[in-house]
């Protein structure tokens, strides 16, 4: 029991990451049918954002808000410069500029901040491992949980109980349809890349506090990561994103905790072997359809 | 003659290279309404897609309420009242009932102030009051209507800009006969209320039934253009201007 209660509470933490990463993506496919390979590169240039801004001497809670609305100012530079210029006409170019992004990238975080690993702010408190009942837990984890409960939230109210949340559902299944109801096509990109842009910051902030360092090379792990978990979750669907996320973060954990140790190398290769699996069974994914909330 | 609410002057507009609609000329007064016949491809579509503003003017003009809206993108349109209902109902089915009326209510528009959230409230409860099939439904999916209930959404969207000139692009389209009286009584009520309307059909005497004016078009050009009281029989109506239907396939 001890062991299942485990592997949940780990499942639950590293399905709270991926769901808020998954969320990221989606938002952007939803109204532009992107698929942005360069998420997580943007996302560790945030990180980076965070490594300067403490080491010319800021404290925590200066650097947070500030690498937010870096994260923020990134994600809606990139939205505005690079992926509206080039149009939602095919959707093949828009990946293959995303992948030309991340490129370009990784290779100038190599050139600003060299090849080695970065020590990424983290306060000691976070690093406290909570024991309970021979269950293991630390505060990191917990932030990470609570974090991702509190964006979910916010982002449902947004979405379902907002005009600006109507707007950009509406946007992502008939944008053409949306412009009759005063709705403007650029508008909605530019929100989603904003609401992108905090959920890769709050990201960037939680994802490199547990693993410790940064490098320019970190990005391509936290863009599979989210892929798969959309992937699972069924693209485009705000409810599919988190069920997917939810899932690869509980199957994770699974085969991190059940998987014989001199196995314990293939976890990630398995973890693609069960999405494999998990799309031969339902193509579709187990989410829903475009934003779709209402079901 | 009291100012026309609408007036467009010698429209053309196409797609890629081949204008589809032709110099066309349309003039409405406020609370007057016109019937644009024609049979398919003849651009009836084109054109109220093109007067809400969702394609370009290749040339030509067109003023709103006297103000010269040539180049206004449809966002600024549907805010200074224009309103189209479009062909096929386009209900955003991952949207409820009620948030597809929702979306219907444009923040703000110019002239006036915005829409204020009782207004909208007010608009909504209008709208379940016309068609409390909808208040019953409005929780559920949009995609999840009838074929009837879906038109009676799509107008009622229409409706919450509360706008002063509503376009109805084929309202009966799919619809089985009385179910398309019921929303031509709709369309009836909307016209004593005072609203000025364009409706789209093939060929109707519903709508003819309906409306002062009446426009044919024919290959992207007005054929005819006259008070319904002075059209020719339903006959010559039917041989002359709009073709009828097996010959023009023949044809095209
Ligand atoms: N998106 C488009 N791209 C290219 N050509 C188009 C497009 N939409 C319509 N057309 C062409 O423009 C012409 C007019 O089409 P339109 O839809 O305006 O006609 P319509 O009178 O509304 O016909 P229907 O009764 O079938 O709705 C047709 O020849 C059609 O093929
Ligand atoms: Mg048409």
């Amino acid at each position: 029991m001890t062991g299942f209660l485990q592997v949940f509470l780990d499942g639950l933490s590293l399905g709270s990451s991926y769901s808020l990463l998954a969320l990221g993506l989606t938002m952007v496919f939803g109204v532009l049918g992107l698929v942005n390979f360069a998420f997580g590169d943007m996302i560790v240039w945030t990180a980076f954002l965070a490594v300067e801004l403490t080491s010319i001497g800021l404290p925590l809670p200066a650097v947070i808000p500030l690498t937010l609305v870096g994260s923020v100012a990134l994600s809606m530079f990139v939205g505005e410069v690079v992926f509206r210029r080039v149009g939602t006409q095919n959707p093949l170019s828009l990946l293959l500029v995303s992948f030309g992004l991340s490129l370009v990238l990784v290779a100038l975080a190599v050139q600003v901040f060299g090849e080695l690993a970065l020590m990424f702010p983290s306060p000691t408190a976070l690093n406290t491992v909570l024991q309970v009942d021979g269950l293991q837990i630390s505060m990191l984890s917990l932030v990470n949980v609570a974090v991702a409960a509190v964006i979910l939230a916010a982002l449902f109210v947004l979405l379902n109980r907002s005009r600006l949340g109507l707007a950009l559902r509406a946007t992502a299944e008939n944008a053409r349809t949306a412009r009759l109801m005063a709705v403007r096509p650029k508008s909605m990109v530019r929100l989603s890349f904003a609401i992108t842009g905090v959920i890769g910051g709050v990201i960037a902030l939680l994802w490199f506090m547990k693993v410790g360092t940064v490098t320019p090379r970190s990005g391509l792990d936290i863009t599979l990561k989210a892929f798969i978990a959309l992937v699972i979750g069924g693209l485009g669907s705000a409810r599919g994103a988190v069920a997917g996320g939810f899932a690869l973060g509980f199957a994770e954990a699974a085969l991190a905790s059940w998987l014989p140790v001199d196995l314990r190398g293939l976890q990630q290769a398995l973890a693609f072997v069960v999405v494999v699996i998990l799309l031969v069974l339902r193509p579709q994914g187990i989410g829903g359809r475009l934003l779709d909330v209402s079901r | 003659m009291p100012e026309p609410l609408l007036s467009v002057h010698g429209l053309v507009t196409g797609y890629g290279p081949n204008a589809v609609v032709e110099q066309v000329d349309l003039s409405l007064c406020p609370g007057e309404s016109v019937a644009l016949l024609g049979v398919n491809g003849a651009g009836k579509t084109t054109l109220v897609s093109t007067i809400a503003g969702l394609n370009p003017l290749w040339s030509g003009s067109m003023t709103f309420r006297g103000d010269t809206v040539t180049k206004a993108g449809p966002e600024a349109r549907a805010t200074m009242g224009i309103s189209l209902c479009p062909e096929g109902r386009q209900i955003f089915t991952s949207l409820t009932v009620e948030e597809n009326l929702l979306i219907g209510a444009t923040p703000s528009r110019r002239r006036r102030p915005a829409a204020t959230a009782a207004q909208v409230q007010e608009r909504l409860a209008r709208s379940y009051e016309r068609f409390p099939i909808l208040k019953e439904r409005r929780h559920g999916g949009g995609g999840q209507l009838s074929g009837g209930e879906q038109q009676m959404l799509a107008i009622a969207r229409a409706l919450m800009s509360a706008p002063e000139l509503l376009m109805v692009d084929e309202p009966s389209m799919g619809l089985a006969p009385a179910v398309a009286s019921t929303v031509y009584g709709l369309l009836r009520e909307l016209k004593r209320e005072g609203l000025a309307m364009i409706v789209v059909e093939e060929s109707s005497n519903r709508a003819l039934g309906l409306v002062d004016q009446c426009i044919v078009l024919r290959g992207g050009r007005s054929v005819l253009s006259a008070p319904v009281g002075e059209l020719p029989d339903h006959a010559t109506l039917l041989e002359v201007y709009l073709g009828s239907s097996t010959s023009e396939e023949v044809t095209s």
